[in-house]
């Protein structure tokens, strides 16, 4: 009697094991790998949020040659160590297909020699710093527009369309923000400006500006950049309001999440940020995104709306879908694939098509200000 | 410059200073860093922010947060630290460190990651004299630090349950025979002390208008040890006297040397100065059994 119940359970275990693998053929399997948790934690959720509704879309239409998509979710924290532990964990497991990758530049640099190793590819929607397509890693891919460019925007936009001459950087001390004060040291005074001061602070961990915003004011700043995240950004608009600081204050594309006038409040009003994609496009193919995004989510997400991390992520789901069905079905081939110089996918971010290195280029940037608790687009008319 | 710099530093030392009295209270007794402080005063703050935002008044609110930062500090005593008492420094230690993320998992599961506004309609007036700006906030919380470290000398010097404390902190076993209830005095030392904690997160978040489940560790268990190394473990003058001493040397080497290694430069000077004092300046009178 023992001996038969001890078989039958065997064969039991056996067939779970073999429906199990039979399962896991019909799936495509990703890993998304950004921000869960920190002070960068709207990024992770806005992202998974984006994919979800693109997964929703996409396997509820019979999915990717037939096949669902399915993810699971690595948190990085917004920290590279945590970062370079994930990609060693995912790297492991043979079924995935393709990350979609950190948003912050450190945790990319982090976790791409390995999965080089693997041959998996790192398609990020938002890390921007502009070193990272060159550092020789032919996997990595990454949809927005790198920081060279914005910037460059940005500090025309203090210097040519505000006319400030007296600038100070505050930038987060990461390679997001390192990367770009590198580009702002350079092309503020080549466009005839002045940086005065360059300070930083510790992303995720640092709360207090007093002694940064005291060293501006004692200078005579006429206009900060700051070059970091929404929580940072929130924090310093706060304080410089509190301690009586009048000077301008615009922001990189990480400071142009809503999140940042929630915490701000009042004294985020005309803050301005620039930003690769508009909250309130009112282009077809992008309201029809912002419309769905908010509809699909009840609560926080959809309150606040989307963002450029969305709306990134959003595309990087489509964008894989058509180039699995142009063949690109195993990592070699995915990465061949988009490489390739006939791909080309137009999205909600505008049209994505890849260097050699990896890079996109050509996609509108715009800026946001905050007018009456609400960020409103506007175009400069300088340049 | 240089006014403001330390407005800044004795206005961010004072919010220090409120949590480390509390962290203080349970060392000075037990000679235990208790490294859930923070994480049980985050919780009592977030129970304050979730209460105003269902609309309950704010001052009752407030009790409700301080007395969860009691009864979960007591708890903690209860859970990590009263089994494991007398099995050396190293045990309680880690104990504590596993409550404590225990609880920070716990906020992180019910409000998330994200940093909220935290506007309990209180909002300092500004003073400025000249180029100088002073919040009365800033004063108020300075006040506050000095009244609460004068109530509790005076406490643990004049009652009944100040001298059982003290009792205790000299040795247990004989407090015991000598009829002090040792288990419940010891309870109520770090329930108070978790009820300060609160004290001090809530104002620490009043005063950067935000909260988020990161003021627990980084920013209060940190900050706190760190204020007592200078000051002097174990005391409460030590407490105030580091942590005023932290402020202001965070803000001066961030607008004088470098706000980039400003930490390199705060750690490397509290090395050196353990290494020279490793009592702190104002160590209270620890003693030894012989």
């Amino acid at each position: 009697m023992r001996n038969k119940f001890i078989l039958s359970l065997c064969i039991l275990i056996l067939v779970v094991m073999f429906s199990a693998s039979s399962f896991a053929a019909e799936e495509i399997l990703f890993a998304i790998v950004s921000s869960m948790t920190g002070d960068t934690a709207a990024e992770g959720i806005q992202t998974q949020n984006a994919v979800d509704l693109a997964l929703s879309e996409i396997n509820g239409s019979g999915g990717v040659n037939g096949k669902e998509l399915k993810y699971i979710v690595g948190d990085d924290m917004g920290n590279p160590p945590q970062g370079l532990i994930l990609a060693q964990k995912f790297s492991t497991n043979d079924d995935i297909l393709f990350w979609l990758g950190p948003n912050s530049s450190s945790c990319c640099i982090a976790a791409l020699p390995v999965l080089q190793k693997v041959g998996l590819p790192l398609i990020s929607p938002c890390s921007s710093n502009p070193t990272m397509t060159h550092m020789g890693f032919n996997n990595f891919f990454r949809l927005i527009v790198n920081d060279d460019m914005l910037i460059d925007q940005l500090a025309k936009l203090a210097v040519i369309e505000l006319g400030y001459k007296n600038i100070a950087l505050i930038w987060e001390n990461s390679d997001y923000g390192i990367g770009m004060r590198d580009v702002a040291l350079r092309a503020i005074p080549e466009l005839g400006g002045k940086v005065l001061f360059s300070e930083t602070f510790v992303p995720n961990v640092d709360r207090d500006f007093s002694s940064q915003i005291t060293k501006f004011k004692g200078g005579e700043v006429d206009c900060v950049l700051v070059l970091g995240i929404y929580t940072a950004g929130a924090l310093f608009l706060k304080q410089s309001e509190a301690l009586g600081f009048n000077a301008e204050i615009i922001g990189s594309s990480g400071c142009s999440n809503p999140k940042l006038i929630s915490i701000a409040g009042e004294a985020s009003e005309d803050f301005i940020a620039i930003a690769t994609f508009d909250p309130n496009d009112k282009r077809p193919k992008q309201a029809k995104f912002i419309e769905d995004y908010a509809n699909f989510f009840k609560g926080e997400a959809g309150v606040l709306g989307v963002g450029e991390w969305g709306a990134h992520a959003y595309d990087v789901v489509y964008l894989v879908k058509k180039a699995i069905e142009m063949g690109g079905t195993t990592r070699e081939k995915l990465i061949e694939v988009l490489h390739s110089p006939d791909f080309e996918y137009d999205g909600v971010t505008g049209l994505n098509k890849f260097d050699e290195f990896g890079e996109t280029s050509g996609k509108r940037t715009l800026f946001l200000t905050v007018k009456d608790g609400k960020f409103v687009a506007f175009f400069p008319t300088k340049f | 410059m240089f006014l403001q710099y330390l407005i800044n530093g004795l206005s961010i030392g004072s919010v220090y200073a409120l949590i480390a009295i509390g962290f203080n209270m349970v060392y000075g007794i037990l000679n235990l860093l208790n490294f859930a402080h923070g994480d049980t005063y985050t919780v009592g703050c977030f129970v304050i922010f979730a209460l105003v935002a269902m609309k309950l008044n704010i001052f009752l609110a407030i009790m409700c947060g301080i007395l969860v930062g009691y009864i979960l500090n007591t708890l903690v005593e209860r859970f990590a630290y009263r089994s494991v008492r007398f099995s050396g420094r190293i045990t309680p230690t880690i104990s504590a460190v596993g409550i404590a993320y225990v609880m920070r998992n716990v906020v992180l599961r019910i409000w998330g990651p994200e940093t909220y506004p935290f506007d309990m309609g209180i909002r300092g007036a500004q003073v400025k004299f000249g180029n100088f700006v002073l919040g009365t906030l800033q004063i108020y919380i300075f006040i506050i630090a000095i009244v609460l470290m004068l109530l509790i000398t005076f406490i643990l010097k004049r009652s009944k349950i100040g001298q059982s404390v003290t009792a205790i902190s000299q040795s247990i076993p004989i407090s015991a025979l000598m009829g002090v209830p040792v288990n419940r005095t010891i309870s109520t030392v770090y329930g108070v002390g978790g009820a300060l904690g609160v004290i001090g997160g809530f104002l620490f978040c009043i005063y950067y208008e935000s909260i988020f489940l990161g003021i627990g560790f980084m920013l209060g268990t940190m900050k706190a040890w760190m204020s007592s190394i200078i000051g002097g473990i174990g005391s409460l003058k030590g407490a105030i006297i580091g942590a005023l001493t932290l402020g202001l040397m965070e803000s001066f080497t961030g607008g004088y040397i470098s706000s980039q290694y400003r930490d390199s430069f705060v750690w490397g000077f509290i090395v050196i100065f353990i290494l020279i004092r490793p009592k702190g300046l104002f160590p209270s009178a620890i003693s030894e059994k012989v």
